[in-house]
């Protein structure tokens, strides 16, 4: 690949990949990181790839995996394929309040939610890739992408209702937590 | 399909409308048309969906990190020399496609980098070459030059990118690499120098070694290099008359 084709590559896909890094890490030096190493991970392997209409999806799988691996490594990890399903009487928030959140804000409520639901949520509102989309970079059914972006906006109106309130953020279901 | 079931599927539609023509949404979205209150539930999800969507897309990376992926990149990508490129194999695969009409043959060293740079020359002015005009009054000078220079001109070229860069020379891609390319007549015919300047991946030829050539029909090109530069001369004029001038 040509600089000029990986410059248009970077261009075209760095900025999405951090903010996915930034729900991931929750921390901007290793979202950057990320981001970084997945380029890397391109620039020794990526070129392989046959049909280049399917880099951005190559692009957020590698930084997903790497995201995983670190946090393996890390000994964070715990193994989960699904939770309860998420209690259907939080508190909600309405969408003219949470126009009035600033992104970093808006941000934090998204981070605060457990990794298995941020996962899909934050691919799905970067609004670069559909659910089928996800579902084959976080390697799970279509259903359970489905799933978890229902219960996963459930948990995030309520922590955005209680960033409103400038309350403590409600806890949700400690079982089998992972992030 | 019940409310219940369309609201699960709908919660994975986007609001900026992405997803319109995925026909998996469309039983869930003709059940919005049918109910009312399936629609405002609809409308309120999407509403809030834009608000957190732009909100997360105001979060911007820190200034410096593209150019640190660029120059990570860079510095990460599998070395090779820029002739064997896949831009190069590609221009080499055009040769192909137009050898099926006509004759190719290299001498020189088959496969070596001036093969390569005498092939994509070729295959430039074969394709995408159209005339001559708006050629910038600044290299007259330099065209004249060229036009009377003493034979060989492989001894004589002594091209000066500067002077290129400065004269507004027309650049063209060979193989993801900008390369100067100077049109002259001589004897009434035109030729064409493309230069570049040399870099450790063109050394594969040594200063002063073959020159290599191609050529497809009636249209020959030569390659060689110099201490500074590597060039491709190409005409339509048939090799005959290349070879007069290196």
């Amino acid at each position: 690949m040509s600089d000029e084709s990986f410059s248009h590559l970077v261009e075209s896909h760095y900025a999405a990949l951090y903010r996915f890094a930034l729900s991931l890490a929750k921390n901007p030096a290793d979202a950057s990181d990320l981001t970084q190493q997945t380029f890397f991970v391109w620039a020794t392997k990526g070129q392989t790839l046959r049909d280049i209409a399917k880099a951005k999806t190559w692009l957020f799988t590698t930084l997903y995996r790497e995201f995983l691996r670190v946090r393996r490594r890390g000994g964070k990890i715990t193994a989960i394929e699904d939770l309860p399903p998420g209690a259907q009487d939080v508190p909600d928030v309405e969408v003219d309040l949470v126009a009035k959140m600033d992104a970093q804000l808006v941000l934090e409520a998204l981070q605060e939610i457990e990794l298995v639901f941020r996962e899909p949520l934050t691919l799905f509102y970067l609004q670069d890739l559909s659910y089928v989309e996800i579902a084959e970079i976080l390697s799970v059914p279509i259903g359970t992408v489905m799933s978890r972006l229902s219960r996963g906006k459930v948990h995030l109106r309520a922590q955005l209702a209680q960033k409103a309130k400038g309350g403590n953020i409600l806890n949700f279901p400690k079982a089998n937590q992972r992030a | 399909m019940n409310n219940q079931e369309a609201r699960f599927f709908l919660g994975a539609y986007r609001p900026n409308g992405s997803d319109a023509g995925d026909p998996a949404f469309g039983e869930a979205l003709l059940q919005v048309e049918r109910d009312p209150e399936l629609r405002q539930w609809l409308d309120r999800q999407r509403s809030f969906d834009a608000v957190v969507a732009d909100r997360l897309q105001a979060i911007m990376p820190p200034p410096d990190l593209k150019q640190a992926i660029l120059a990570g990149g860079r510095a990460s990508r599998p070395q090779r020399s820029r002739w064997f490129s896949p831009a190069w194999l590609a221009a080499a695969a055009a040769i192909t496609m137009i050898a099926t009409v006509g004759a190719i043959f290299f001498s020189g060293r088959q496969g070596s980098p001036l093969s390569g740079f005498a092939a994509a020359a070729l295959a430039e002015l074969s394709s995408a070459h159209k005339d001559h005009k708006g050629a910038p009054a600044e290299l007259a000078g330099l065209q004249a030059r060229l036009a009377g220079a003493r034979l060989p001109l492989l001894a004589d070229a002594g091209i000066d990118l500067g002077e290129l860069s400065r004269g507004r020379c027309r650049t063209v891609s060979l193989g993801g690499r900008q390369v100067f390319e100077i049109c002259f007549q001589r004897d009434g015919a035109w030729f064409h120098l493309y230069a570049a300047r040399r870099d450790d991946a063109s050394s594969g030829a040594t200063v002063g070694g073959k020159t290599a050539f191609a050529s497809v029909g009636g249209t020959a090109a030569a390659a060689w290099m110099d201490a500074n530069n590597v060039y491709a001369l190409v005409t339509e004029a048939g090799e005959v008359a290349l070879r007069r001038l290196i």
